[in-house]
């Protein structure tokens, strides 16, 4: 289902209370699958990535009434998810008490043990080879790479400098290609 | 799928490897995920809220009003798990635990909050006594004291003749001040009775008793660490001699 209203107009319908669950769909709907994409990408599993999709666009209808109209909504979902994403990765290295290293190796494993998972073909390497990357660097590499976000948008939702974020994707870049050639 | 011109010439410039490759997804998601995921956070979020709802009504009626006496019967019921413990690990101390082998004087405790805000609010000039060196001079002037009127009865008894040389009207004074006397029980009563003498009165009696001032500045010149136990005073003659015979020494040299 595509929703066509603009997000300005969703927001006046969701701040009604007769219109609030419609327009609150109509949200879900309209950025269900980007947010989906960009949450699997960093947690890889699906019943995790559902997880914290779900968990997010509850947090979504408790404070959206509360969203500051100055910026986008569509910069402020997708700070939500990254910042659930993080919270997600960092309390399942709490609660099995690894390092990061061993949650990316885990998340590698998972990559791995995929009925679809193909060592010689290169979308998979590419992969294994994000996977490589330091969580923060990997954010901006897949916010850049797959959701072609803007700089400008980017600093927005990671709350950091463009020439920080810049210097950040050419280093994933690099690594990224060094892991394929390598691999 | 292709990237976007901008990023494509970027990624290009940093990896021509990566800005190459096709960008394909290879995470598959259940048939269906998408169209029924709104209904799934609806729900879920409805859920939410009635579990919100519902932890308000089962708050039971009036249990903020009995917390407190729950809370201390809670406490109660610790108190006696802690005196059954007792009683399980030993029945002897159990038993005794309740006795209390100290005496506090009579009505101290009546006395301790006026004692105390008095002391918190007597005047930093006023003077202050040090009543255990004064009950220590005392002491030993008290025994010195007991022991002469032992002496000096001893010796009238034996030298007087069987009838009492005291005068009817001097026995009925002695009798009227042991009653007066017999009113001040403790130091406290002591106290509050010399506050209602005037300064005349005070005065009357030190020049009346001046004697008696001049001996408390003697004994209170003595060593005590030199003086043997007040019991021997009294139980040992021989002890009693010699300390008689200080005290002798010590007033011809203050003479």
């Amino acid at each position: 289902m595509v929703v066509h209203q603009d997000d300005k107009e969703l927001f006046y319908l969701f701040k009604n209370a007769d219109t609030k669950e419609s327009a609150f769909t109509a949200i879900l709907k309209k950025y269900q699958e980007k947010l989906y994409w960009h949450i699997r990408r960093m947690v890889i599993d699906h019943d995790d990535a559902n997880d914290v999709l779900q968990n997010m666009f509850i947090k979504v209808w408790k404070g959206l009434q509360n969203f500051r109209e100055d910026s986008q909504l569509y910069t402020w979902l997708y700070r939500i998810a990254t910042n659930e994403c993080l919270t997600f990765l960092e309390q399942k290295k709490k609660r099995n008490s690894v390092s990061l290293t061993d949650i990316e190796n885990g998340l590698e494993n998972k990559l791995k043990a995929d009925t679809n998972f193909d060592a010689n073909r290169l979308e998979w390497k590419l992969q294994l080879g994000i996977q490589q990357l330091p969580e923060k660097q990997r954010i901006v590499f897949n916010l850049r790479y797959y959701d072609e976000m803007p700089y400008e948008e980017m600093s927005r939702v990671l709350d950091t400098s463009e020439g920080a974020l810049k210097a950040s994707y050419h280093h994933a870049a690099k690594k990224i290609e060094e892991f394929i050639l390598t691999n | 799928m292709k990237l976007a011109t901008d990023i494509f010439e970027e990624l290009n410039n940093i990896s021509p490897l990566l800005a190459e490759m096709e960008k394909g997804n290879i995470f598959s998601v259940p048939k269906g995920y998408f169209d029924v995921l709104s209904i799934d956070v609806i729900k879920k979020l409805n859920s939410a809220n009635r579990d919100v709802e519902t932890d308000k009504l089962t708050v039971p009626e009036g249990y903020f009003e009995s917390l407190s006496s729950s809370v201390l019967n809670k406490i109660k019921s610790l108190d006696q798990d802690a005196a059954q413990e007792l009683r399980t690990l030993s029945p002897m101390l159990y038993s005794i635990q309740n006795e209390n082998v100290f005496e506090v004087p009579a009505g101290y405790f009546r006395d301790l909050q006026n004692d105390i805000l008095h002391k918190v609010f007597t005047k930093p000039s006023d003077k202050v006594v040090d009543i255990k060196k004064r009950d220590s001079v005392w002491k030993y002037a008290a025994a010195a004291i007991v022991t002469g009127v032992i002496a000096l009865t001893s010796i009238i008894n034996f030298n007087a003749p069987t009838q009492s040389t005291l005068s009817k009207e001097n026995e009925s004074v002695v009798l009227s001040s042991i009653q007066r006397a017999s009113q001040f029980k403790n130091e406290q009563q002591i106290n509050a009775a010399i506050t209602t003498l005037s300064d005349e009165e005070i005065i009357r009696y030190l020049e009346r008793t001046g004697s008696d001032i001049d001996n408390e500045a003697l004994t209170s010149g003595i060593d005590e660490s030199e003086l043997p136990a007040a019991k021997d005073y009294l139980l040992n003659e021989e002890t009693l001699d010699i300390y008689l015979k200080q005290i002798n020494k010590n007033s011809q040299k203050l003479n």
